[in-house]
């Protein structure tokens, strides 16, 4: 099997996992997940930044996800 | 040896528009905090760069986000791109055409050597539950101009412990390099799906994949390869490369919290391509709460890659496609970076307006290729990473 089918089959057998194994965390459990260092690129200028240098020297993109975080707060 | 450097210096430095424009663009789209409209900020920022190919890039940049009501937002931005490389005053001949400038501006005898602009628009407005961002975009510099568009919908579903997004990205570049008279084009799509996932009270992941179709002129115009016709001869001819590529990749995060101070982020990412060019990508953030006021980090990267299938360290023969680009060379990277953030306090002596904080990072990184770079014959690039900034809620 060529290794993106075994990433793809990887994938597929996580996903299901990762949507239905995990408990329904209330948002007044949240406070851990509410501090700045918890989120996915807090300072999105900082990530952008980052960015422009490792694509200026790499041959690769996308993948990098974005800002998002677990307080839902909102 | 010092023109080989430099002319290195001419084309990483021209090759990084492209890809900068879409990735700026994508993480400046995409900072809305999960589905919420973004508050009230104004965060700038300068950032800097300094490698031993002669490359000196310093970008300065400002973001204003402003709420308009409770479920409408407005986001603006500006970069600049500032370049400076000797390399771009040095001749190189193609076929008889040297690089010596024949515009009035950019380049050439100017200093700096490229100054790209570059405004963003964008509206956020929620929708349910969920979050609608509209994105526009324009880069212009002396031989390059880019029009882009995001899209994206981002939507929480089990009591906000799942957050899907959905984005979409077209972009229209126009290449009009100074030592020609035509101008090419270059469009790109690229959809993205993105999960973010509370896995438990403190710990979070986050899975992103992506695809991208670019279309059209992948060169910047300025690159020459040299065809070895015996041991002391060669030819000069421009690269080839083909009009079409197809890009994917699959990446994960997971963000653990250790202690009530401590969080670890591990990162994993894989990319492959139709130029045959695979990567993987592993990294991982230790920050640290040292007290209300005062937050770290220590990241670290490595990351593997494949060449072009195209891509020869020596071109012997006219070959249908021909590149010199370093990014198409097989290799490996590493890159450490410590990054700060100082909030504002009415006590502190130093920083009294609790709506300030600074930030800054600084960083270390080192590309090594498996041949020699084209130009500079040097296999290993060493650069430092600089930037410091204020962000102000108002």
């Amino acid at each position: 099997m060529r290794l993106k089918s075994k990433l793809f089959l990887l994938f597929l057998i996580l996903f299901p996992l990762f949507i239905g194994g995990c408990a329904v965390v209330q948002p007044w459990e949240r406070e851990r997940l509410s501090d700045p260092n918890m989120m996915f690129d807090e300072n999105p200028m900082e990530k952008g930044a980052q960015l422009h240098f490792l694509f200026i020297r790499e041959g690769t993109e996308g993948g990098d996800g974005s800002q998002s975080g677990g307080c839902g707060c909102g | 040896m010092v023109r080989k450097a430099e002319a290195a210096a001419v084309a990483n430095s021209r090759n990084c528009c492209f890809l900068f424009i879409l990735f700026s663009i994508f993480a400046w789209a995409s900072q809305a905090y999960s589905q919420d409209v973004p508050e009230n900020e104004l965060d700038a920022r300068i950032n800097s760069y300094f490698d031993n190919f002669g490359v000196t890039v310093i970008y300065p940049e400002i973001t204003l986000n402003k709420k308009l009501s409770s479920g409408t937002g407005i986001t603006a931005r500006y970069l600049s791109d500032i370049i400076t490389a000797a390399s771009m005053k040095a001749n190189f001949q193609v076929d008889g055409i040297t690089s010596a400038t024949t515009k009035k501006t950019g380049g050439g005898d100017n200093t700096p050597d490229e100054w790209r602009h570059e405004l963003g628009l964008g509206i956020n407005q929620k929708i349910a539950e969920g979050l609608f961002s509209l994105t526009g975009n324009y880069s212009i510099e002396h031989d390059y101009s880019s029009k882009t568009f995001v899209g994206s919908l981002t939507y929480p579903f089990a009591k906000k412990n799942t957050i899907v997004q959905l984005s979409f990205l077209r972009s229209l570049d126009k290449v009009f390099p100074q030592i020609w008279k035509w101008t090419n084009n270059r469009n790109t799509s690229t959809i993205s799906a993105e999960l973010t996932q509370i896995l438990s009270k403190s710990v979070i992941t986050q899975i992103d994949a992506s695809y991208s179709d670019v279309e059209g002129y992948m060169l910047d115009g300025y690159q020459v390869v040299r065809i070895i016709v015996d041991s002391s001869s060669f030819r000069t001819l421009e690269p080839v490369e083909p009009e079409s590529r197809i890009r994917r990749a699959i990446g994960m995060r997971t963000n653990i919290g250790l202690s009530k101070k401590v969080s670890l982020q591990l990162g994993y990412k894989y990319y492959w391509d139709t130029w045959d060019v695979k990567s993987n990508t592993i990294s991982a953030k230790l920050s640290k709460n040292f007290n209300p006021q005062f937050s770290g980090s220590m990241e670290i990267r490595h990351y593997l890659q494949t060449r072009a299938y195209f891509f020869k360290p020596v071109y012997t023969q006219v070959e249908q496609y021909m590149t010199v680009e370093g990014q198409l060379n097989s290799g490996y990277s590493d890159e450490l970076v410590f990054n700060f953030v100082l909030r504002g306090n009415k006590n502190s002596g130093f920083l009294t307006n609790d709506k300030l904080s600074l930030t800054g990072s600084a960083g270390v990184y080192r590309r090594y290729t498996d041949s020699p770079d084209w130009f500079s014959d040097l296999q290993t690039l060493w650069a430092s990473l600089f930037s410091i900034g204020i962000r102000y809620n108002f």
